[in-house]
């Protein structure tokens, strides 16, 4: 058994247990590199039916003839020709953590996921490199008709639905690293809630990236029917290597009339990931999609959960917070799009950069033709912690419909020296004067996230400033 | 995309492709005759132009090839030179009288240390077809004081292409005021260096579209000097079928410490056919710094209106009286009792 370490959350200064590698074996792996042959070979290995096939040499097709966009970050680094796209581990997935190999199981025990499962989620769901490890839901919900299990499985399952739904919210055309995901993608979460069913305790999936040099392409797909509610959590991270990998995955969230679905993601993956993930939800006639969003690591990461309100009087919540330290280029934001009367967005996001991370909030609002009465709020603060580092706001707001409300603003500075030395005037030392107004900072954020994430959060706050005073 | 089709305005960071937002598919209008222009100034302080050169090599202008146009190949050219600590006052007349207006100005702009001016552009007439391309530079040394109004009055066919760039010296203060009223087609583009430490610029620029009017507002400041200060305020109305995107952004370099810098634009729909598109930008590279930005788009205030209404004014005249008391703080900067009256007008008209 590996060593047994504190968990002590998602710093760089250390990473303690997210850095934890496991030696690199798999049952399977493809060649690196992005090839036809290389795809069929993913397809024939997982048996998914021949459409599927189709649809992943037709996204190859696409991505071999779209570029990067102009405005993404620097990711000279990534060379796709060095990335293999498939891992398959040494394990099928499994129904009890008895049967996951002993060094896979304490990767998970250490991120504290078996001791949640028992204690604060309904289901939860497990992905080592490019395949599902574990899965599980409680038998009462099961009963009520809740489907929660791996992509894969669903696609022989529920074969009818998935295709029904499969990227048709992020289309191979969106950009590259979507096409690139239509062609590779493997495992992710299928999660399905029948009408009027409220799951009120939340189902967790995490995505662990043991293997080095490899991408992980997983779809999370979750179809949330006429009246019901879920609360969705996601996980990842990976250990440090020195070569690049790359996470691309892709998540597609269909909230029905009058439903609800809270999607929250802590992001924690090492500083050698480029984290090019899409994330999109499509929201009925009085539909909720609130979106709780962390971003901690990763070299670069370009992130945009993007909300399409196409039903009368749906509403979208977003509550995000990005934190860039040394080494971290982290472009992240979210858009809106008002497609329908009534609907209202709110959209809050804090970030900070420090010792020459840059942190980027992009956004969008489009607020379409027939929106009659849309609101939107977009709120978005940056703390710079340094004069080394780079924090910059790139907001579009597109407005066709006079009968609207709409407000954008943001703010861009610095920890006030008055605030320090009046927290210093009443005996606070400075370095815990600057953590504090720090955590005050985020406080609006962190009180959305389920409670150990918040814990990790201000863990991580303190470690970050460690040693930044003077 | 055509031949004939340029890139206005480019967002200096992009931003996704797919919003059609980085920049303005447009192309150059064809026009004949020059505008008939009119200066009026002490002797002395304007002179004829004499150079081909830029004074920033690298400004693109809001195109290129339009910048190109008016700096090698202006129809008029002007230098105002404001000597040291002496202060002079300018008013220029784009008068177009012409069926077909065709006019390429540049004028140059130095003021000298402690020096002040004041320069007023009147852009009016009746042609009906064609372009004005009008490029500014302006050069406000250490505690100059530069203000630039400018009322814009031109015939609802005519393109407008302003390039203006300024660069900033020590203490100096430049004020830019613009009301954009006339023309169908305003491309407007306006970059401010603010290398020096203590100054201070400030800018507001109201429009009032109507019909297919379209108004392509371009502003980079780029914060070099410490404690530099800016501020943009965008403000107006869009009737009929127009438009406005307001490209803003405040560049806070590292090592202007303790700058500020604000833009806010504002917006005001009047009817469903509008389109309105904001990309307010902070980029920032230095932690002492205070930025911040807003944008807001919507109807007029329900309640303003109620109000008017229940004082018997009818909701047309209501809707005057709003759009009106918005802009009128403007107007009334132009300090010219007839001009005023004329942009007043030419506001009530649209409405």
């Amino acid at each position: 058994m590996a060593e047994k370490l504190k968990k002590s959350q998602i710093a760089d200064v250390d990473r303690g247990v997210y850095d934890i590698k496991n030696d690199f074996e798999y049952s399977y792996k493809s060649d690196a590199g992005l090839t036809e042959d290389v795809i069929r070979e993913i397809w024939e290995n997982k048996n998914e039916p021949k459409w599927m096939l189709e649809a992943r040499l037709k996204s190859l097709e696409i991505y071999n003839q779209l570029d990067i966009p102009n405005w993404v970050p620097d990711i000279s680094g990534l060379h796709m020709d060095n990335i293999v796209t498939y891992v398959k581990p040494k394990t099928d997935m499994k129904g009890s953590w008895d049967e996951v190999p002993e060094d896979i199981k304490d990767t998970f025990d250490r991120l504290g996921i078996p001791e949640a499962e028992k204690t604060t989620l309904a289901g939860v769901g497990a992905q080592y490199d490019s395949e599902m490890v574990y899965h599980s839901l409680q038998e009462d919900l099961k009963k009520q008709g809740v489907v929660y299990m791996d992509m894969e499985t669903a696609l022989n399952e529920y074969e009818d639905i998935v295709h029904q739904y499969w990227m048709t919210l992020i289309k191979p055309t969106d950009h590259k690293f979507a096409a690139l995901h239509g062609a590779v993608w493997s495992s992710g979460s299928f999660v399905y809630i029948p009408e009027g069913v409220q799951v009120d305790i939340p189902l967790q999936s995490y995505f662990r990236l043991n293997a080095p040099g490899a991408g992980q392409f997983e779809h999370t797909m979750i179809i949330v029917e006429k009246g019901a509610s879920v609360h969705f959590i996601e996980g990842c991270s990976a250990p440090k290597y020195n070569v690049a990998n790359l996470h691309a995955g892709a998540v597609e969230l269909f909230v029905k009339e009058n439903a609800r679905l809270r999607y929250s993601t802590i992001e924690n993956w090492s500083k050698n990931m480029y984290n090019m993930n899409t994330k999109r939800a499509l929201v009925d006639k009085n539909g909720t999609i609130e979106w709780v969003s962390g971003s901690f690591g990763s070299h670069v990461s370009c992130l945009y959960p993007t909300s399409i309100l196409r039903g009368e009087g749906a509403h979208c919540e977003f509550t995000g917070v990005t934190f860039a330290g040394e080494g971290q280029f982290l472009d992240t934001g979210s858009g809106v799009v008002h497609a329908a009367p009534y609907t209202t967005s709110n959209v809050n996001t804090k970030s900070i950069s420090k010792s020459g991370g840059a942190a980027i909030y992009r956004g969008m609002v489009n607020i379409e033709k027939n929106a009659d009465h849309a609101k939107s709020t977009v709120s978005c603060e940056s703390l710079m912690l340094d004069e080394i580092s780079q924090s910059d706001t790139i907001p579009s707001i597109k407005v066709d419909n006079d009968n609207v409300d709409l407000g954008h603003e943001a703010k861009i500075g610095r920890i006030s020296d008055e605030a320090i030395f009046y927290l210093m005037t009443r005996g606070i030392s400075e370095e815990e004067a600057r953590a504090m107004l720090v955590r005050g900072f985020v406080e609006p954020i962190s009180k959305e996230l389920p409670l150990e994430y918040a814990v990790e959060m201000n863990n991580l706050i303190s470690l970050e400033l460690e040693g930044s005073i003077g | 995309m055509d031949n004939n089709t340029l890139l206005f305005n480019e967002l200096p960071r992009p931003t996704f492709r797919w919003l059609g937002m980085n920049h303005t598919e447009d192309s150059i209008q064809e026009g004949m005759e020059a505008a008939k222009i009119t200066v009026y100034a002490d002797e002395g302080v304007v002179s004829p132009l004499k150079t081909n050169d830029l004074m920033k090599a690298d400004y693109e202008g809001a195109n290129k090839t339009a910048l190109e146009e008016v700096a090698k190949h202006y129809t008029a050219g002007f230098h105002i030179l404001v000597p040291e600590g002496q202060t002079e006052k300018v008013e220029i007349v784009f008068d177009v009288q012409t069926m077909s207006l065709g006019d390429k100005t540049r004028v140059f702009i130095e003021a000298e240390k402690g020096a002040s001016l004041e320069l007023l552009y009147v852009l009016k007439g009746t042609a009906n077809k064609g372009h004005l391309n009008l490029l500014t530079e302006v050069n406000a040394q250490d505690n100059a004081k530069v203000s630039i109004k400018k009322v814009q009055l031109l015939g609802e066919s005519i393109q407008q292409i302003e390039h203006r760039y300024t660069k900033l010296a020590d203490k100096s203060q430049v004020t830019y005021m613009s009301l954009e009223l006339g023309g169908n087609d305003n491309i407007l583009n306006y970059q401010e260096d603010l290398d020096g430490a203590d100054c201070n610029f400030v800018q507001d620029i109201a429009y009032m579209g109507d019909k297919e009017q379209k108004f392509d507002i371009s502003a980079l400041m780029t914060h070099r000097g410490k404690r530099s200060n800016c501020d943009l305020h965008a403000l107006g109305a869009l009737n009929g079928h127009s438009k406005k995107t307001f490209r803003g952004t405040i560049d806070f370099l590292r090592g202007c410490s303790a700058a500020e810098g604000a833009e806010e634009d504002t917006c005001m729909l009047l009817t469903p056919n509008v389109h309105s598109n904001s990309l307010p930008l902070l980029l920032c590279k230095e932690d002492n710094v205070v930025g911040n930005h807003a944008a807001s788009a919507g109807q007029l205030d329900k309640s303003k209106l109620f109000y008017l209404m229940s004082r018997g004014f009818s909701e047309n005249e209501a809707k005057h009286i709003i759009v009106e008391s918005m802009l009128r703080p403007l107007i009334d900067r132009i300090g010219k009792e007839d001009l005023e009256e004329e942009a007043l007008a030419a506001v009530r008209a649209k409405i």
